[in-house]
């Protein structure tokens, strides 16, 4: 759906995004990085707001630069908070469906429907001006589901939802994309992006860093052994067993609680084959199992600082 | 989205509440100015006042100001504003998009700018008198000038981040003294052919500097010179300005840094 290749940007001196290859398919990708690492310069090089500098960006086949039929078919959540406020949610996402070609007769029911895909049809009709940052949020959402899009790209767009709006806007998310539609989230908050999506690009100083499933990525990174926690009846006991593992490299108690263990593993895979064998073996119970540095915070703090 | 739709976004866009009173503004300085005549000692005549006030304080002073309130914010306030990417992201042509713009800058700034002549015209000869002012000429020819005026600064806006700084010196600094320069400089002056066109002469001192410029210059701007000149300078604009537009990046400063 989406292809990049060899894409840099450049500000002047400054620069947006280096060399960037990758393509995004269907189902929903999240565009991880800090503030700054090229996030926002990578969409609307996507959206077809910017012109790669070298390199080359196509949507559905083709350069999304201005182009009509790319366009037709992608809904773009800005990151900035602007509006024309004097306007109320109801008539700015009217005019966004007819801007985005939605046929007259059809106007006032997908208005509709967008309004209440983001629980925005009480306040629909009061203008813009008058919303909190939440509202302003949902709106711009409404705005880029309106037409349909077989592309939907957010940029920051659960900033200002409160908790509850959030679940309902990934679960939005979710649903677009068991569509078969294809969704590009980008967002800086890593515990976010991991509750929505496994398929990530990983952007550090316009770098793209890492790219693919969380977990591959994790396991691409073999200087930093994962961890795996283990809690049993007794965790002294089975400590030995496991540390004669090949696979194992270290183990660690909890002084706290002798239930639970932590050990230090260079192939998780083989580990996780060989511990049935070896719980039946010892006799013991494991009543929980966790990789504490299977997630996007220790995927991002190793690959920016590694 | 049809021209038409677009076009009243626009127009809904030109009468929003911070825009509306800065026309009104405008506006009301022509009248203010139209009242001093009345208080002139040597008698006062209408038609030497509406001759005055007309193209000094009317067309170059209210037209021409609404035109770069306009016409440079048709494409740098929605940059500033960031509502830019809304409308770059659509599948609607930007050329239709700037002239949409362009149209409704155009049908906003003539009304006013008419009804701001009306006014002045009113303040002048008075309700009895108004039937044989030249108003209704000058109304036909104020489109034309802002027209002109608006296409040449939406397409600065489209070129430059802040427009509204060469066009407000070229408007106030150069068309105010171009008249004073000898030379053929007054041939690079817009105003010089809008006021050919509505038959309102520049403004000449009798035994000044000015008439003393205007006996050095070896040619005058014939009207039909001021009609083609006119339209080519309005084709020229608006095709410079739909070119710049449909190719340029247009991303707010801050996302760029």
């Amino acid at each position: 759906m989406i292809e990049i290749v060899g894409a840099s940007r450049w500000y002047g001196q400054v620069i947006g995004i280096n060399d960037v290859t990758c393509s995004i398919p269907t189902g929903l990708t999240a565009l991880l990085g800090q503030n700054g690492a090229g996030k926002s310069t990578l969409i609307k090089l996507i959206t077809g707001q910017l012109k790669p500098t070298t390199g080359a960006v196509s949507v559905f086949g083709r350069n999304p630069f201005a182009c009509s039929e790319v366009l037709q078919n992608i809904g773009y959540c800005p990151e900035t908070d602007s509006f024309y406020e004097e306007m109320t949610g109801r008539q700015f996402v009217s005019l966004m469906a007819r801007l985005s070609r939605v046929p007259i007769n059809d106007l006032a029911s997908a208005v509709q429907y967008a309004l209440e895909q983001v629980q925005m049809v009480e306040r629909a009709d009061t203008v813009i001006a008058s919303y909190s940052k939440g509202m302003r949020q949902r709106i711009k959402v409404a705005q880029a589901i309106v037409h349909d899009p077989k592309l939907l790209i957010l940029d920051e767009p659960l900033n200002g939802l409160d908790p509850l709006g959030r679940r309902q806007l990934m679960s939005l998310m979710k649903d677009y994309a068991n569509k078969g539609r294809a969704i590009v989230v980008s967002s800086h908050i890593l515990y976010e992006v991991e509750q929505m999506t496994q398929h990530i690009l990983l952007l550090h100083r316009g770098r793209l860093l890492a790219k693919g499933d969380i977990r591959e990525i994790r396991a691409l990174i073999d200087q930093h052994p994962h961890r795996i926690r283990l809690e049993t009846e007794n965790a002294r006991k089975i400590g030995p067993r496991i540390l004669e593992l090949d696979s194992v490299l270290a183990v660690q108690y909890d002084r706290r609680d002798p239930r639970v263990l932590e050990l230090e593993t260079a192939a998780p895979e083989e580990f996780y084959s060989q511990l049935g064998d070896l719980v039946l073996a010892a006799d013991q119970e494991v009543s929980h199992l966790s990789s504490p540095d299977n997630n996007l915070e220790s995927v991002f703090g190793y690959l920016v600082q590694g | 989205m049809s021209f038409f739709e677009l076009l009243s976004w626009g127009l809904w866009d030109a009468t929003r509440k911070r825009k509306l009173i800065g026309a009104a503004v405008i506006c009301s300085v022509p009248v203010f100015l139209a009242i001093i005549p009345h208080f002139a000692h040597a008698g006062f005549n209408p038609s030497v006042a509406y001759d005055t006030v007309f193209p000094l304080a009317v067309q170059q002073f209210a037209m021409v100001l609404l035109c770069i309130l306009y016409g440079t914010n048709a494409v740098a306030a929605e940059v500033s504003g960031k509502t830019i990417p809304f409308l770059l992201t659509r599948p609607t042509s930007r050329v239709s998009i700037f002239l949409s713009k362009w149209a409704a800058g155009t049908v906003f700034s003539s009304a006013a700018t008419i009804i701001c002549a009306l006014l002045v015209a009113l303040v002048i000869y008075g309700p009895s008198g108004i039937v044989g002012s030249p108003i209704l000429r000058d109304a036909l020819v104020i489109p034309v000038g802002v027209a002109v005026y608006m296409a040449v600064f939406c397409c600065l806006s489209t070129l430059l981040t802040r427009p509204s700084v060469p066009a407000i010196a070229y408007v106030f600094a150069f068309e105010t003294w171009v008249w004073v320069v000898p030379g053929d400089f007054i041939k690079l002056s817009i105003m010089t052919y809008v006021r050919t066109i509505s038959l309102h002469s520049p403004p000449v001192e009798q035994n000044g500097l000015a008439e003393l410029v205007q006996q050095m210059r070896n040619s005058t701007v014939s009207m039909t010179t001021s009609w083609n000149t006119l339209a080519v300078i309005l084709i020229l604009a608006l095709a410079i300005g739909c070119f710049a537009f449909s190719r340029g990046e247009y991303v707010p400063k801050e996302d760029t840094t």
